[in-house]
């Protein structure tokens, strides 16, 4: 009976390993390889041991990280714009989601919330470029006022037309998850339970509401700075020319006519590899830690 | 009452303003200063699509072509290697590396794997964009199904072979119309990011693969912004016609999307 039972299940059984091979050797082929091989590629070539200017073993390139006026700053930079933005996006994403609460799901405001959405960096980089730049839909409307001498948002030293971009396409994306999250982890129960102890709505808020949003929401968060860390369309149309984000600094002198700035692009790309690999070990272990 | 109205309306201007405006930009030919908006309305440019002199046609023909096939292709492979993940003891693991190539910035990437393609003469060509979009997209199937096969799908097929099926009747019969949903959503979110996907194609393809983001940059660095808003209003419109349509197939559950 049992032998008649495995001749019957063996066909499923290896057709079913077979799937399973074949579904690990695409995720070699299409996942590991090109990461291994990036990181890998972008190091052998930063350390001068190959391509054009590949004559032996050097650390020039990785000390031109601290002594150029480019690399660190670019770093430094898009810490920044990835921080503030982050920080705006997930602010303002929470402040919808508890304010406007279940108006988000019906009405006009549950259509408008999807646009953004839909919205590419490019495109979205463009209006920002059209509204805000020197010559801009705002600047004219002021200068038709009278009023002259907008502070610059588009090309500034802030990345003030960097950070607005990225915070209008991220918001209604937080506002949406902190709401799904608050249905599925029942927070009007919490709130109620906190005004049943005693607490008012802005203490439930403060010490219950919001920390529980934040906490299930640390992946997205992580990887809403991650992809803000390394975004290239947007600053490449708002950004300044010095500093500028590590995306554009590195495509630029991948591109440049003196091909002896080469190697910084791909000293650029490795240590942006090995921040981005960082954050989310970092992550995933702290992740286990608390699962554990 | 006032506040919420007012912060509304903020927000419904500020996501229904982008879409306008470009609208409006596309109409017009001429923005001289100090006009505050465009003007020379002549909806006529729209037909020099046709006559392909912009070369847009070609670019939305182009950005269809890749997008689609990279939708299928990732959603469908994506939708077998999380099962082999999901059925793996080091699940947790494979997931940290599943997690690289979506959340590593698609040009840097492009970057370090331009020698790559290089050497498989790939650089330039439209096979080369659809390979290098595979890898995000691939990567993003494979995140979103490891989450859908860990629960119902896997008991489903454990039941059919339990029943006596084989592994081919398992998908045909029971999995695949069982997802239908699933699949769907990643179908049009990898859609979504290959359709937007501008550094991609910028790096390897090298200038020659003109899709629809490119053509964007092109004309703002020509400083032709009623052209550069055309090539934008082409590439919402599929995904505003999802919208209007059917928006569960965007955003069912946007704490599994994430």
């Amino acid at each position: 009976m049992t032998k008649t039972a495995n001749n019957q299940q063996s066909p499923a059984l290896s057709q079913s390993k077979m799937l399973n091979i074949t579904g690990f050797g695409l995720f070699f082929v299409l996942a590991i390889f090109p990461i291994v091989f990036s990181i890998g590629f972008s190091l052998i070539y930063s350390l001068g041991l190959f391509g054009f200017f590949g004559t032996g073993f050097t650390l020039e390139y990785f000390a031109k990280i601290f002594s150029a006026t480019e690399i660190l700053p670019a770093f430094i930079l898009s810490s920044y714009v990835a921080a503030m933005s982050t920080v705006f996006t997930v602010g303002l994403g929470l402040f919808i989601a508890l304010y406007l609460g279940r108006s988000i799901k019906k009405g006009s405001l549950s259509l408008a919330i999807y646009i953004p959405l839909i919205m590419p960096s490019a495109v979205a980089a463009m209006f920002v470029y059209l509204l805000l730049s020197d010559s801009g839909l705002l600047a004219r409307s002021f200068g038709a006022m009278g009023m002259h001498g907008l502070p610059a948002m588009v090309n500034d030293s802030f990345a003030i037309g960097i950070i607005i971009t990225h915070v209008g396409l991220g918001v209604p994306f937080f506002a949406l998850l902190f709401a799904q999250i608050a249905e599925k982890a029942r927070l009007n129960e919490v709130k109620n339970l906190c005004h049943s102890l005693g607490a008012n709505t802005l203490q439930a808020t403060h010490k219950a509401i919001v920390p529980i949003l934040l906490y299930r929401a640390r992946p997205q968060i992580l990887l809403s700075f991650i992809f803000v860390f390394g975004s290239f369309e947007i600053p490449a149309i708002l950004g300044q020319h010095t500093p500028e984000m590590i995306s554009v600094l590195a495509v630029r002198k991948l591109g440049l006519f003196d091909i002896g700035q080469k190697p910084e692009a791909f000293v650029v790309a490795f240590i942006y590899s090995i921040v981005v690999i960082g954050l989310l070990w970092f992550f995933y272990k702290k992740r286990d830690r608390n699962a554990n | 009452m006032p506040i919420k109205r007012i912060i509304t309306g903020l927000f419904l201007l500020g996501a229904f303003l982008p879409p306008i405006v470009l609208l409006y930009f596309s109409l017009t030919s001429r923005w001289p200063l100090p006009d505050i908006l465009p003007v020379g309305f002549d909806p006529a440019l729209w037909l020099s699509i046709w006559w392909g002199a912009n070369g847009l046609l070609k670019a939305t023909v182009l950005s269809a072509i890749i997008a689609f096939p990279v939708a299928f292709l990732s959603t469908a492979l994506g939708f077998i290697t999380a099962r082999a993940l999901n059925n793996s003891p080091r699940r947790e693991g494979l997931m940290f590396w599943a997690l690289l190539p979506f959340a590593m910035s698609p040009v840097i990437l492009s970057l370090c794997l331009l020698y790559l393609f290089l050497a498989l003469n790939l650089v330039g060509s439209v096979s080369g964009v659809f390979l290098a979009q595979m890898i995000s997209s691939f990567a993003y199937a494979v995140i979103f199904f490891t989450a859908f096969w860990s629960g119902r799908a896997r008991s489903l097929e454990e039941l059919v072979y339990t029943l006596g099926g084989t592994t081919w009747q398992a998908f045909k019969g029971v999995l695949i119309p069982a997802s239908i949903g699933p699949l769907a959503f990643c179908f049009f979110q990898t859609f979504l990011l290959s359709w937007f996907q501008y550094g991609m194609p910028l790096v390897i393809g090298a200038g020659k693969v003109q899709t629809l983001p490119v053509k964007v940059f092109a004309f703002l660095g020509e400083a032709s912004p009623h052209f550069a808003a055309m090539a934008g209003v082409l590439l919402i419109v599929p995904p505003m016609l999802l919208l209007w349509f059917n928006r569960k197939y965007l955003f069912e559950d946007i704490t599994h999307a994430a």
